[in-house]
């Protein structure tokens, strides 16, 4: 196998060149994209994001989805802001702790749900959208939590930094990155997620408890939303309960499919999420640099969504004619 | 390791599948299981690989008994079941796919790549496959497919294999490999137990055969010590009563309505021709898999036909949909009848109607629910079909009464030929004879039928010809003085 080929093989190809085709597009029209101020701003952009998608990615691996995942990250929100409010001085590491169980409790709720009770993830996350937004509405009497309650420390977690001038959170989230990536691709219990999204049935005759990594899944895309509320929290400083982490999960679902996530379960890597997430937050960042009307915005974001989902596709298509062209 | 049974029965919501089943399979030996369709065999390797729970009996490992409760039980007992239809995980490397579900360490430790990726290659050497374990599955050929479920066996080092069909997805070429692999594993100490509908497969590679018939087994024989003959002997018993065809007058004018020549689909059939006369029941007989289903489908406008021609009433066609073939008077009472032949949420009359729509609408293409009422009242009065209301929700129904009200849909819309797939399966035996005189009847009124059935007896009682096929392809047609169990038997196994 020649050096090309192997480059061929890669499946994350596609979308990456794809981002170079929207980075070369807009920065031709505009070099003012090339300048640092726009890569910083996409990249503290993403962290939240980002976060969301590892969970939700290992979801539809093992074949389901989690359209709940920003009412989830609400409730996190809202429940750490009050925690803020009585006891301002939680530090950082208790905040986190206490968040990613809210969130882990929520992500459980829903595989329960889905394994024991055998209905479709869509269906039963698409009811705890908006059940867990409602349990937000009632836990906080539809109060916001203003920036003056959230304390600093937590507040800097987004701004400040310790290593070079890289923000804090986009470390943390590195970091979360980095362990899903080596979760994913050489634990067992990785392996035994892509085998359960491949086939379950197979799964099942392995000796694979497939129920047990359903409810892993659920609880770590859960955890991780939770986790994305204290990101919220410190990187806006509010949390409203009617606005906090609505449609998010649209933005992440699309990155994580972008990314090459098959639909159908089984496939898809750490590697090609970040890069639809990252393709995601580059055309969010260029689309108010090159002067396109707001009212505009919304609807190219989508379009370019729609055209990159093809183009992939098509890609991925060319290559493996070539490679069987090749091997031939 | 010896592996016997006791006494084992299993019955299924009252219904005893099989019963008293004394079986042993040795170390260094082949066991070819045979038996029709619906025979016990199936569900007799099913319990020895712990998917199904027996009710009654024993089961010993090289004497001492074990309970085997699910698949993973009996895979820690050194028994390991090839699928017929490789279980394979796709997406995943071919070690992956050889290692998974007893990979070393818990959850969350490592993967030993190296570990599972060189004892792969080795296992996969040692039955002769050159393949690279890092390969992703995808794309591979089944039997590659199914070798790497076999080194999946050989990596948990069980000593029991029960292959079910093995050779029934493979090329003959790809049939010579996997026997050279059964005979060394055989050499090695390996106890196989090897299910085929091939019997000149089973001379080939078995040392012993048992055989089922009706949840029973029949007997256990070295295979040099049984004839072929004395296998199918074995295989359909006793003579079970048989009605007299009924011959009809329209059968006398012989007037041919449908002629199909030469027609294939890959995979599944290949160069068909036969003629279909009006008043004629032919019967299609074979075991699963032949080929049959797919040629009434293809004749019905479901599916394609690659090559060949079809002449109906003396004009070549092309049924492109099962709509098109509805309305030139085809129609086509599916195999799969909760599947494909009701509308399980939808009221009985609405579904006798259902392949009707002109006839029940008005101009503006509204449903006159009187005409429908009245329209489907004439069948459920006529076949006494056992309901509250023709309002009743269909899926509601028992079996029997269900078939009865497709078939009233393909009265309704009086067919020039109907198909019938598997018409009487799953219906009690009093509904069965009252399927059979309406069959009779249609065809007494002119109507041509196909009749495609499992059940020997069945296709004897009604059909004047017989067609038999085998893998696809036709390997007798029988006059239906000519046929008996024992010819079918031959021409459909052979």
């Amino acid at each position: 196998m020649n050096i090309f080929d192997k480059f061929l093989r890669i499946r994350e190809l596609g979308i990456f060149s794809i981002i170079i085709i929207v980075v070369v597009i807009a920065s031709s029209i505009d070099s003012r994209f090339l300048t640092v101020d726009s890569w910083r701003a996409v990249f503290l952009a993403i962290p939240l994001i980002l976060v969301m998608a590892m969970g939700q990615m290992m979801v539809i691996i093992c074949r389901h989805v989690d359209i709940s995942i920003g009412s989830i990250l609400a409730f996190a929100a809202i429940i750490i802001g009050f925690i803020f409010i009585h006891y301002p001085g939680t530090p950082l590491w208790l905040a986190l702790l206490i968040t990613a169980s809210v969130g882990m409790i929520m992500g459980l709720v829903n595989g329960i749900i889905v394994t024991h009770f055998n209905v479709h993830s869509i269906i039963v996350t698409l009811g705890t959208l908006s059940l867990y937004r409602g349990l937000v509405f009632i836990v906080s009497g539809g109060r916001q939590i203003d920036r003056n309650d959230i304390p600093v420390h937590i507040i800097s977690f987004s701004q400040t930094s310790f290593f070079f001038s890289i923000p804090a959170i986009l470390i943390f989230s590195a970091i979360i990155v980095l362990i899903t990536h080596v979760l994913m691709r050489h634990s067992v219990l990785g392996r035994e997620i892509y085998a359960t999204g491949s086939n379950p049935e197979a799964a099942h005759l392995k000796g694979i408890n497939i129920t047990k990594v359903t409810l892993f899944c659920f609880g770590v895309c859960g955890m991780l939303a939770g986790i994305a509320g204290l990101f919220y929290a410190s990187r806006f400083g509010y949390v409203n309960p009617g606005v906090t982490g609505v449609g998010i999960e649209f933005i992440v679902i699309a990155g994580v499919i972008i990314g090459g996530t098959s639909i159908t379960g089984g496939s898809g890597s750490v590697l090609g999420t970040f890069l639809g997430i990252l393709l995601l937050g580059i055309i969010n960042v260029a689309l108010p640099v090159l002067n396109i009307p707001g009212a505009f915005q919304k609807a190219i974001y989508g379009l370019i969504i729609v055209l990159a989902l093809s183009l992939d596709q098509l890609i991925i298509f060319r290559v493996k004619k070539l490679r069987e062209s090749s091997n031939a | 390791m010896n592996l016997y049974t006791k006494n084992i029965g299993k019955t299924f919501s009252g219904v005893n599948v099989l019963r008293e089943v004394n079986f042993n399979v040795e170390p260094g030996e082949v066991h070819a299981l045979v038996g029709e369709n619906g025979a016990g065999k199936s569900t007799f390797v099913k319990i020895l690989s712990g998917v199904y729970t027996p009710t009654e009996g024993e089961i010993f490992l090289d004497e001492k008994k074990i309970q085997i409760a699910s698949p993973i039980a009996a895979q820690k007992n050194g028994i390991s079941l090839i699928h017929q239809e490789p279980q394979s995980f796709s997406h995943l490397s071919v070690a992956e796919n050889i290692f998974m579900g007893h990979m070393d360490g818990s959850n969350f430790s490592r993967v030993k790549w190296n570990d599972i990726n060189q004892s792969s290659e080795k296992i996969l050497s040692s039955i002769g496959l050159e393949i690279n374990p890092k390969n992703i599955m995808e794309g591979l050929s089944i039997a590659d497919q199914q070798m790497i479920e076999i080194a999946g066996a050989l990596s948990k080092n069980s000593k029991i294999l029960i292959m079910d069909e093995p050779t029934s997805p493979l090329t003959p070429n790809e049939v010579g490999k996997l026997f050279d692999i059964v005979n060394q594993l055989k050499k090695q100490g390996m106890a196989i137990i090897f299910i085929s509908h091939r019997l000149e497969e089973i001379r080939a590679i078995a040392d012993r055969v048992t055989i089922f018939r009706d949840g029973d087994l029949i007997a256990t024989k070295k295979i040099n010590e049984i004839t072929n003959d004395e296998i199918i002997k074995f295989m359909i018993g006793r003579n079970i009563e048989e009605i007299d065809v009924i011959e009809n007058d329209y059968l006398k004018k012989n007037e041919t309505i449908l002629s199909v020549n030469n027609i294939s689909q890959p995979g599944n059939f290949k160069n068909i021709s036969f003629d279909l006369k009006k008043g004629e029941i032919l019967g299609f007989a074979g075991l699963v898999g032949a080929g049959r289903t797919e040629i009434a489908k293809t004749i019905f406008g479901a599916e394609n036909y690659v090559e060949g021609e079809i002449t109906y009433k003396g004009n070549i066609i092309l049924n492109k949909s099962p709509n098109e073939a509805i309305h030139k008077g085809f129609g086509y009472v599916p195999e799969d009848r909760k599947q494909m032949g009701i509308f399980g949420s939808v009221a009985v009359e609405d579904n006798i109607t259902s392949a009707i729509p002109n006839d029940i609408s008005n101009n503006f293409g509204l449903i006159n629910t009187k005409t429908v009422t009245e329209k489907s009242s004439e069948y459920i009065d006529k076949f006494d079909i056992a309901l509250t209301s023709g309002r009743q929700l269909i899926q509601e129904l028992s079996g029997g009464n269900q078939q009865k009200c497709i078939i009233s849909k393909w009265l309704l819309s009086k067919p020039s030929i109907l198909i019938l797939d598997e018409p009487t399966r799953g219906v009690d035996v009093g509904v069965k004879s009252e399927m059979y005189e309406i069959i009779n009847q249609l065809a007494n009124m002119g109507t041509a039928i196909i009749l495609i059935s499992s059940e020997l007896p069945e296709i004897l009682s009604l059909s004047h010809r017989i067609i038999v096929m085998r893998e696809g392809q036709i390997t007798k047609i029988l006059d239906s003085k000519d046929a008996s169990q024992e010819t079918i038997m031959k021409f459909a196994i052979s």
